[in-house]
């Protein structure tokens, strides 16, 4: 299980049009990535972190060259065999949290397995009880703290069991002792239920944490360096 | 779809202010929708037992008689016209007929002019029959008895029937005895004077042949009389003795006319008393009326001026604070034809001369009854009127032997069509109009059925403003919620997903505005019972009963159609929010 290749690309290019411009986002990326890996993508503004996860999260079409998610391949993938494989496979984690404001911290984990017709709930609770927010489970977002809010996304990313999380700048928005707990979190929880972790930061301290960097710049791999721990 | 409710409702709820405004509009479009349609079943039914309660099924009147209370409003009392009170024995030969009445309606303009008071001259026992709604009120009230011996008045509190029916009494027409041994019978309505010309004279003075002229006293009598052309005589025989004598007119069509020759031109006779005739008002000299010993003229005036017992209408009886026992004087306004002289030039001689006329002049009038019973409220016209019985109403109305309608019920109304023609066919009958209640009420509900149609499309300019409103509503919080709705398509939500949890809300708006506007219909459900009133009333004629009549189906019909406007009005936004690429959504939040 360990050496299963989980997310494989060839020659990854995305090019966004803007009007008459063409700005490309990735200029050609060769990656691949094990199951059970974390991974931190850095670098600098613009270089292409988000573009990078959200073709990964099949929540954009690539533009040419080979990706394949958990052995599919996704150049062919239409936008609702795309909404199947997020639903089940992927979780999102994002910097600004985006929970769903009128739902409390359960509801919120519970949402993705609703929308996967999932009857049996009690994930949800352990979910929340593992993240640690068992005393705020019916608390609003607007009633959390910004760590706790990320917490409850982590909760809601793993709501579905996916195989893989994506987080955008998870830490974004949070100071450095809950940026530490959060990216503590995603070991242990990594660990625990053999999840392939992506997440782009601009925290140096915090990516090497991770298994693996990989360094994006002007679109393109800068390197990629296996962390010794 | 279920498991959307939830997350729907709390939407909803965290816009509170915004929601609610909705809900409100949608349930006001409700509320006239199910108003209308409530109104539509219970304006039917109320009709149906107005006409129902009637009690007769068919109205003969006279032709042009309007058969209607309102249209007499409108028209004014001129426009009555009557049958004889022959008619009823006429028409009651005719096999269909099951039961009939005969009716004398009598507005009076009140005194002050503000409207009318509605007496019904009617009989009693066959009016019942016909309308077994027409009972005497029952409960705790106040009475006016009056002591026999002393004459003076208590008031008495009483729990029970208001009063009963007035008394029938039997009613004889007055008589008057002629010198030559007949007999004229008929209602002597009051006493005059007139110049008689006896001869002309030779004026010495001016050489002119002048006439001569006699002051004639006479006694006002209405008798059915009629007119008969000498050309169509054969023969006459003139009753010489006896009492009760009668002139036999033989016509040259064999049948013959049994009366008291009133009046004999060179051309015509009229006779008086007879059957099939129309009550007219003759004079009759009193040098022609026998004498009695003490040198009077001897006439029988049956009417010894009793009290005529009166049983009023719920409401007639409410307004004007009657009570059962009491005296009712009713002050009304009436026509009535006086004599007047007026001096005239003649255009060729230029002489004056004076010509006498008759002209129509409004007098006031007092009508004294005792009121005797009050009826139960029906909620109709009846309410309103005054009854009292048919001979007496013709009497001291002076319409004597005259009805205004007949009701009747026949044994099968199938037979209506056929019934008609018999009747229309009987010349003897006189012109007849036979007005069906089923056509009235046709009548009345295509009237209605036009008001609606009005009614109907502001109904559905509401419906339609509702399902814009909803529509904008919920449009707004989609386009409020874009970055929510992309990160739960980015977490997995599908179109279908997204689409329904919109179109929920918008169902969930129509549904609490179908509560709402239910609700409101119902409570305010009197409140607009009194504004159509209100506005039907001004058209003419409201059914007494509750014209808005809320039925399950209603109900039931007007919530679906609540929530078959949330479905139609949710599809167009969630058809959009269930479009957003969920990439556009979180980016659009960064
Ligand atoms: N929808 C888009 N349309 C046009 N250009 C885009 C779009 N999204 C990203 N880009 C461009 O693509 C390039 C890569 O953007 P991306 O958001 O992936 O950078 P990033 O590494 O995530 O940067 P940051 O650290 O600021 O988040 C940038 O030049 C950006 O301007
Ligand atoms: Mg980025």
């Amino acid at each position: 299980m360990e050496n299963t290749q989980v997310i494989n690309t060839k020659g990854l290019k995305k090019v966004y049009r803007l009007y008459a411009e063409e700005i490309a986002a990735l200029k050609g990326i060769d990656l691949s990535i094990n199951k059970g890996e974390f991974v931190s993508i850095m670098g600098p503004s613009g270089a292409g972190k988000t573009t990078f996860l959200n073709l990964v999260g099949c929540l954009d079409h690539i533009t040419s060259g080979d990706l394949t998610v958990l052995g599919k391949n996704l150049n062919s993938f239409d936008d609702s065999r795309m909404r199947d494989l997020r639903l089940h496979h992927l979780g999102f984690v994002f910097q600004e949290f985006f929970l769903v404001k009128e739902l409390t911290a359960l509801e919120n984990v519970e949402l993705p397995m609703l929308f996967a017709d999932n009857k049996d709930l009690s994930w949800a609770k352990h979910l929340i009880e593992r993240v640690g927010l068992g005393k705020r489970m019916n608390h609003l977002p607007k009633e959390m703290s910004g760590g706790e809010m990320q917490r409850v996304a982590i909760a809601r990313a793993l709501a579905n069991k996916p195989d893989i999380v994506l987080a955008d700048e998870p830490t974004g928005n949070l100071d450095t002792k809950n940026a530490q707990s959060i990216y503590d979190l995603f070991r242990e929880l990594g660990k625990e239920e053999n999840l392939t972790i992506i997440a782009a930061t601009h925290n140096v301290k915090l990516a090497y944490q991770a298994d693996r960097v990989v360094h994006l710049r002007e679109g393109r791999i800068e390197k990629d360096e296996i962390v010794k721990h | 779809m279920r498991k959307f409710f939830n997350l729907a409702y709390k939407n909803l709820y965290r816009r509170k202010i915004r929601s609610m405004l909705t809900i409100g509009g949608v349930g006001v479009a409700v509320a006239v929708l199910v108003s209308l349609l409530g109104f539509n079943s219970g304006y039917r039914i109320a009709l149906e037992k107005d006409v129902s309660g009637m009690g007769y099924q068919v109205l003969i009147t006279a032709k042009g008689c309007p058969y209607e209370l309102a249209t007499v409003a409108l028209s004014g009392t001129g426009a009555l016209r009557y049958l004889t009170d022959d008619t009823i024995a006429k028409v009651k030969q005719d096999k269909e007929i099951a039961e009939l009445t005969p009716m004398l309606m009598n507005p009076l303009i009140k005194e002050n002019g503000n409207g009318f008071y509605t007496f019904w001259g009617i009989d009693k026992d066959s009016y019942t029959k016909l309308r077994p709604m027409m009972q005497i009120a029952k409960g705790k009230h106040k009475e006016r008895i009056t002591d026999p011996s002393s004459g003076k008045e208590t008031e008495k509190e009483i729990d029970g029937p208001m009063g009963r029916w007035f008394k029938t009494r039997e009613i004889k027409a007055d008589e008057i005895y002629l010198k030559n041994g007949k007999v004229l019978k008929g209602l002597i309505t009051g006493e005059g004077k007139y110049e008689k010309v006896v001869g002309t004279e030779l004026d010495p003075v001016s050489g002119d042949f002048v006439q001569k002229k006699k002051m004639v006293s006479t006694v006002k009598v209405m008798l059915p009389s009629r007119v008969y052309n000498k050309i169509d005589v054969e023969s006459v025989k003139t009753a010489k003795i006896g009492e009760e004598l009668k002139d036999e007119l033989y016509l040259k069509d064999g049948s013959k006319i049994t009366g008291v020759i009133l009046n004999e031109t060179k051309d015509v006779y009229n006779v008086g008393d007879v059957e099939l005739a129309y009550p007219n008002s003759e004079e009759i000299d009193l040098e022609q009326v026998a004498v009695e010993a003490n040198g009077s003229p001897k006439i029988i005036k049956y009417d010894k001026g009793e009290e005529i017992e009166l049983v009023m209408g719920w409401e007639a009886a409410q307004t004007g604070f009657v009570q059962v026992g009491q005296k009712l004087a009713i002050n009304v306004k009436e026509m009535a034809r006086e004599k007047v002289k007026e001096k005239i030039t003649d255009p060729v001689s230029g002489k004056s001369k004076e010509i006498e006329k008759e002209i129509e002049k409004p007098v006031s009038t007092s009508y004294t009854f005792r009121v005797v019973g009050i009826l139960e409220k029906g909620g109709g016209q009846d309410d309103g009127s005054y009854f009292i019985q048919i001979e007496e109403a013709q009497r001291i109305f002076r319409k004597y032997k005259m009805l205004t309608g007949i009701g009747v019920r026949l044994n099968n109304l199938a037979q209506l069509p056929l019934f008609t023609d018999r009747i229309y066919n009987r010349k003897e009958l006189g012109e007849t109009q036979i007005v069906s209640l089923a056509e009235v009420k046709g009548t009345i509900l295509n009237l209605v059925q036009t008001a609606k149609i009005l009614v109907m499309s502001v109904a559905f300019i509401a419906i339609l403003v509702a399902l814009i409103g909803v529509m904008n509503t919920i449009l707004m919080s989609v386009f409020e919620r874009t970055q929510e709705i992309g990160i739960m398509k980015a977490i997995g939500a599908s179109r279908m997903d997204i689409f329904k949890l919109i179109w929920l809300e918008t169902i969930v708006i129509c549904v609490f505005g179908g509560i709402l506007g239910t609700i409101i219909a119902v409570v305010g459900g009197s409140f607009i019972e009194k504004l159509i009133r209100a506005v039907m009333s001004r058209a003419g004629y409201v059914p007494a009963g509750q014209i808005i009549n809320f039925t399950p189906g209603i109900i039931i019909g007007s919530f679906v159609g609540a929530i078959v406007l949330g479905i139609l009005s949710g599809i167009w936004p969630a058809y959009r929010a269930a479009k957003m690429r969920p990439i556009e959504a979180i980016r659009s939040g960064e």
